[in-house]
């Protein structure tokens, strides 16, 4: 019996080594993807804090449009929550479609003010509004970009999760379920960022 | 001892000190297997009506020894243990990043905008450009203790990790005094010889870990076992327990005792480096006094404890087990006239002070002088590129004075533009633009079509900053770069090589400048292949051959000079027919196979070649910047980390 004994034994080792392998695989995949969604956190971020300058410029020239204007708050106060909410697990399929969701809200109030600034030439003209939208232009464009890297490393983990034989055992060690893209409902429309375009 | 002494003797050691773990491991499988056949024989064949005695059971025992038992148990173990190894090898391939991701690091942004991350992100940049690697990504591990490690095969993918009361707890200088020591440690190839401890510790580790199993597995426990199987399995296991741990017991001393040496090598580094031996020195006082010491709470710390600055594990075999020297020892030898007091460690203001004026201000004055006088066209004096050679991982505290000096005089834009993911790419693309049309219209037109619409406009925005920057400021600007470049995604970065190779080939040709550039980012992002053989300088004629004839060609001399200073370089390399290489016959394509070539050679062969390399570059006493880039695009290829070309470097 000893001989067969020991070569179940070192089919077991090489096994045992294997599937070790796998499990520390999922855990860097993992870790790749949520240290990267710190970048679309950097950049989201300094959009949010550019928004309350931009209102506060434009509230001199538009003293009748207060809506629009509590809209574009209400909105950037809503999506900086849930992004607070996303960051602290990035890849929860909720927590990224709420975050979506706020982003494509926060947009649509923003393409509103844009419509309203048309009405405005001094507005558009003055040099604080024009660095200001250049700036949240880049921002946009940046976010897009850290938004490609993430859905890049978050499909990686996917795709290894779902092959085999890691797919035997991710679900035993605890990652069952698939990450989730950060998928903007406007994304065409955040890439070509129309959203301050003067 | 220079750099490649250096290498070489740490390359011996390792190999010294592997034979001597693989020999451990070898008795340790025969003690084993004997001991397990020993029981598998005495349980399986024992006569229960017997009764036992010492002697009878010995020569019991010899007798049934079962060979080919003996012979499979050590097959299982070597297996175990070889392929425990190979496995965290395999795992540690890829490089410092994993390390640091296992000890909870988190990377930090280079666009960072909190203080204290910046003061520790220029003093790394600072000591990366002064010894001419590319500026390592550093990771911060939150926990309140000071300490720092450094890990990686090879300059390109080395990492600087820190702990947060590092970072906030220890001025400029003393940060200074800690990641010097940690450069020393790639420069010495002891990260080499790290990992390769690591991962032979953990194939004998596994051994304890499959008899833990094995234990917990056996039947033993919940049938009355009818055979004695249950109990052989219970015996092997607790074997194999003992085995295990008595191995990990034993390489973890050899382990401290290598470990315990090189951190004095490091410390006596970092005051070469710094010329500040306060530096350091107080940085270690103030572990001292420190509440958390230098203890890392990560759960992986013990598997990497020889890797940090200072103790990270407190051990209950406190002199003999310790990875480092006693704190008042190392101290000692840095100050020798210490009074023995601790300093108290509070935090620090993270404002960055100008690069301390009182130690740098003569050798700036200096320095100024030198390089106003000389590098007036954009070249260099003779001997710099010779006495950079000399200064190959041993970069000095003029070296550093002159990173700081550069990266201070460097147009912030083009600092910021390197430090964001974002534009990193564009500035890259910048600078292989072509300063003359019709070329740049092209380059830009096929920009336009690839790269990402943003891209684009960034170039435009840098473009004319570029077109002003000191061109020696090319290769630190891209040093600068390369930690953002790391971090792009595949498609990402796929799109980004792609992009570089059309504004390359815009001309239809590719130039030594443009291939040294690729080279040099291309080399430092993109994992280092597999190699498998080893070259020797003896047989690499033609690839000499190549490299030397690139670099005189990068120079401004007549077809005589350009003879008389190839063959003065050759002569250097023990090589009878060298013959300089038309022009046209140094490509790029005859470039890139050569340096893959002799990047594999042993490090004793690389400081001949990078000596002739040196002598081709000065001998008609100037320095072109396209030979500067050339000589630190192959330099970088053959892993030496060559400092800046100084005008008046401070040699030891």
């Amino acid at each position: 019996m000893g001989v067969t004994a020991i070569i179940v034994l070192v089919i077991l080792a090489i096994l045992l080594i294997y599937v070790i392998g796998i499990y520390n695989r999922l855990i860097t995949l993992r870790n790749r993807y949520k240290n990267s969604f710190a970048q679309i956190e950097v950049q989201l971020k300094r959009r949010y804090d550019l928004i309350p300058n931009l209102v506060e410029t434009a509230k001199r020239y538009l003293a009748h449009e207060r809506e629009t204007l509590v809209a574009v708050v209400a909105a950037r106060n809503a999506a900086a929550k849930d992004l607070q909410a996303a960051a602290a697990d990035p890849g929860d399929a909720a927590a990224m479609g709420q975050l979506a969701g706020a982003e494509g809200a926060l947009g649509s109030a923003l393409g509103r003010l844009n419509v309203v600034m048309e009405a405005y030439p001094d507005l558009k003209a003055s040099q604080n509004m024009q660095q200001l939208s250049e700036e949240l232009t880049s921002t946009e464009n940046k976010v897009a970009f850290a938004r490609q890297a993430f859905n890049d490393a978050v499909m990686a983990y996917n795709t290894y999760k779902q092959s085999f034989p890691p797919v035997l055992v991710a679900g035993a060690f605890g990652h069952a379920a698939d990450a989730a893209l950060l998928e903007f409902a406007d994304s065409e429309a955040i890439q070509a960022a129309p959203a301050v375009s003067f | 001892m220079n750099f490649f002494e250096q290498q070489e003797r740490a390359k011996r050691n390792t190999s010294k000190l592997v034979v001597l773990l693989c020999l451990a491991v070898v008795s340790l499988v025969a003690i084993s297997s004997i001991a397990v056949a020993a029981i598998l024989a005495l349980l399986g064949q024992r006569d229960p009506n017997t009764p036992l005695t010492a002697g009878s059971w010995f020569t019991q025992m010899t007798a049934l020894l079962d060979w080919p038992l003996v012979g499979a148990i050590s097959v299982l173990v070597i297996g175990v243990v070889a392929a425990g190894s190979l496995f965290k090898h395999f795992q540690l391939r890829s490089g410092g990043k994993a390390v640091a991701e296992s000890l909870n690091g988190r990377l930090i942004d280079p666009g960072t905008t909190n203080l204290e991350e910046q003061k520790i992100l220029n003093v790394v940049e600072e000591m990366a450009i002064a010894s001419g690697i590319p500026v390592p990504p550093v990771y911060v591990m939150e926990d309140e203790s000071i300490n720092a490690f450094a890990a990686g095969h090879t300059p390109q993918d080395a990492v600087i990790g820190v702990t947060r009361g590092c970072i906030r707890l220890l001025t400029r200088d003393e940060l200074q005094g800690v990641v010097a020591h940690e450069f020393s440690h790639i420069f010495h190839g002891d990260m080499r010889l790290n990992t390769k401890l690591v991962a032979t510790l953990h194939g004998i580790l596994l051994i304890g870990l499959v008899g833990y199993i094995l234990l917990r597995s056996s039947p033993f426990r919940r049938s009355n076992a009818k055979d004695n199987s249950a109990l052989i399995l219970l015996a092997v296991g607790l074997v194999l327990i003992v085995v295990g741990f008595a191995g990990t017991f034993f390489g973890n001393l050899i382990k401290s005792a290598v470990s315990r040496q090189r951190e004095f090598l490091a410390d006596a580094s970092s005051v070469q480096f710094t010329r500040n031996p306060a530096g350091i020195a107080n940085a270690l006082k103030k572990i001292g006094s420190n509440q958390a010491g230098s203890a890392v709470q990560a759960a992986n710390a013990a598997e990497y404890s020889h890797m940090f600055f200072s103790r990270a594990i407190d051990n209950a075999f406190a002199t003999f087990m310790a990875t480092h020297p006693p704190l008042e020892q190392r101290i000692l030898r840095l100050q020798p006239d210490w009074d023995g007091s601790f300093l108290s460690a509070q935090p620090e203001s993270a404002v960055e002070p100008k690069p301390a004026p009182d130690r740098a201000s003569t050798t700036l004055g200096a320095l100024h002088a030198a390089t106003g006088a000389t590098l007036a066209g954009g070249q260099l004096p003779a001997n710099a590129s010779q006495d950079a050679i000399a200064a190959i991982g041993q970069p000095s505290a003029k070296h550093v004075v002159y990173a700081q000096q550069t990266l201070a005089a460097l147009d912030p834009e083009l600092r910021q533009a390197a430090h964001d993911i974002y534009s990193a790419r564009a500035l890259i693309y910048g600078l292989l633009l072509d300063p003359a049309e019709p070329v740049r219209s092209s380059q830009l037109a096929a920009l336009e079509k690839t790269a990402e619409p943003d891209a684009y406009q960034y170039v435009i925005k840098l473009a004319n900053k570029l077109a002003a920057l000191d061109p020696r400021s090319r290769l630190p600007l891209v040093a600068l770069a390369l930690p953002s470049l790391k971090q792009l995604s595949s498609t990402q970065y796929k799109r980004f090589k792609q992009c570089l190779g059309q504004l390359i080939l815009a001309d239809k040709q590719i130039s030594l400048m443009e291939w040294a550039l690729y080279r040099i980012v291309v080399h430092n992002i993109e994992p280092p292949p597999l190699r498998s053989h080893r070259t020797a300088l003896g047989n690499s004629r033609s690839e000499c051959q190549v490299l030397l004839s690139a670099l005189v060609h990068a120079g401004q001399m007549d077809s005589a000079q350009s003879h008389t200073a190839f063959d003065a370089a050759a002569s250097l390399l023990p090589f009878q027919d060298m013959k300089l290489l038309p022009r046209d016959a140094v490509t790029a394509t005859a470039l890139e196979p050569a340096v893959t070539h002799l990047s594999t050679m042993a490090p004793s062969d690389k400081r001949p070649l990078m000596q002739a390399l040196a002598r081709a570059v000065e001998y008609d006493g100037f320095v072109t910047i396209t030979q500067a880039e050339l000589l630190r695009a192959i330099a970088d290829s053959l892993n030496c980390p060559l400092p800046p070309l100084l005008a008046d470097p401070d040699l030891h």
